[in-house]
């Protein structure tokens, strides 16, 4: 139900940026909106993540993002790589993977002096992963087994539309969020094995799933502010 | 009620919006996993004269790779034998009425995990009849199922 809540929220955030953008082309030329060069580039990296890998999650990896300003717009790039060590009931699970993010965020603090961000943007994702599973099991008249399966390689693709914020806080050091809402995942996997999780996205058998990054950065400063 | 108080030039967009994620919601609500777990590894088996049931008694049923003996001196029109999770191809050896017929199929197996707390099974799918010495011969479901009523059926005179 919370993924629900969360799920209309960042809908209607979204779809009301997207026409009130639509609604602003009616509007005078601000020199604001329109694509300028870049000042700087963001790198950063997930602190979430980084929890879990430091603490007891059967979940592990981490993230690095990049960011650079093209005026409103902040062409995004993301690479992380997420591991899985998950007890199942009947046996064990494992995933190794890595994936990237390509997209783009457009700033709704046209004006802030210091560029802080309120955004909404997308995403278009991609994984490699392998995973593994071993498990207990029993056939009628054939006894008990345990079986060994693998899905080396397996692709996947998925989409995402972002919000959030980008603070400042100190000289170039920025804090910030990405919520995301990511859906149609789509899995390329060895017969034999359908994949149970991709890293990135989560459990194959959502149709969306939502997302949660709590971001530090540091900005590298190329150019000055017109 | 929520975007009505915004809405004070064009509301289309904020309806568009609304339907939009009214039907995201719903999705969402159904796409949780449950643990009905309906994997097996038996085949049912019907046995038929034209369009009428044919029930058999027969001598014994074996399956390769078991030394078991099924169906033993039993009067039946269907029957249930398993496949091995190990291999993709097993024979079955109907010993009835005088006469002794084989059927022998193909299938594949599948690694599925539905969540940590079902666990992993297997599924057991794409069944074909590769060789038969019964006469007429018909996959009515490719997939073993608990919830199958049949999954192949046999003509016998």
């Amino acid at each position: 139900m919370q993924q629900s809540i969360f799920n209309y929220l960042l809908i209607s955030l979204v779809m009301t940026g997207l026409f009130s953008q639509i609604q602003a082309q009616d509007n005078p030329p601000d020199s604001t909106r329109g694509i300028q060069k870049p000042t700087g580039i963001r790198l950063g990296t997930d602190l979430i993540i980084l929890g879990q890998t430091f603490g007891k999650s059967s979940r592990s990896g981490w993230e690095l993002d990049a960011d650079v300003d093209l005026g409103r717009y902040y062409p995004t790039f993301e690479y992380g790589r997420w591991t899985r060590d998950l007890p199942i009931t009947n046996g064990n699970y494992t995933n190794d993977g890595r994936y990237i993010r390509l997209g783009a965020d457009i700033n709704f603090l046209l004006k802030d002096p210091d560029k802080n961000m309120f955004f909404l943007g997308f995403r278009y994702a991609r994984a490699i992963f392998d995973e593994k599973v071993i498990y207990d099991y029993s056939a009628v008249d054939f006894g008990n087994f345990q079986k060994e399966a693998t899905n080396n390689g397996a692709r996947a693709g998925w989409i995402e539309l972002t919000t959030g914020l980008r603070v400042k806080i100190w000289k170039q050091f920025w804090m910030g969020y990405t919520a995301r809402l990511k859906f149609l995942p789509i899995v390329t996997n060895n017969s034999g094995f359908e994949s149970y999780e991709i890293p990135g996205y989560g459990l194959t058998y959502k149709s969306s799933y939502w997302g949660f990054n709590y971001q530090v950065f540091w900005r590298i400063p190329i150019r000055k502010t017109d | 009620m929520g975007m009505d108080y915004i809405c004070t030039i064009n509301c289309k967009p904020l309806k568009f919006v609304r339907f939009v994620s009214l039907f995201l919601i719903t999705v969402g609500c159904l796409n949780e996993p449950d643990c009905l777990i309906t994997s097996t590894n038996l085949t049912k088996i019907s046995f038929v004269n034209g369009k009428n049931v044919r029930e058999i008694k027969f001598d014994e049923i074996r399956v390769s790779g078991l030394d078991k003996i099924y169906y033993e001196d039993a009067k039946v029109s269907s029957v249930q034998l398993p496949l091995n999770p190990e291999m993709t191809e097993i024979t079955f050896t109907f010993t009835f009425e005088g006469r002794v017929e084989t059927l022998h199929l193909r299938y594949t197996t599948t690694v599925q995990i539905i969540s940590d707390k079902c666990g992993a099974f297997t599924n057991y799918s794409d069944l074909e009849i590769i060789e038969s010495s019964f006469t007429d011969t018909q996959v009515v479901a490719n997939q073993l199922s608990t919830n199958a009523t049949v999954n192949i059926q046999l003509s016998v005179d």
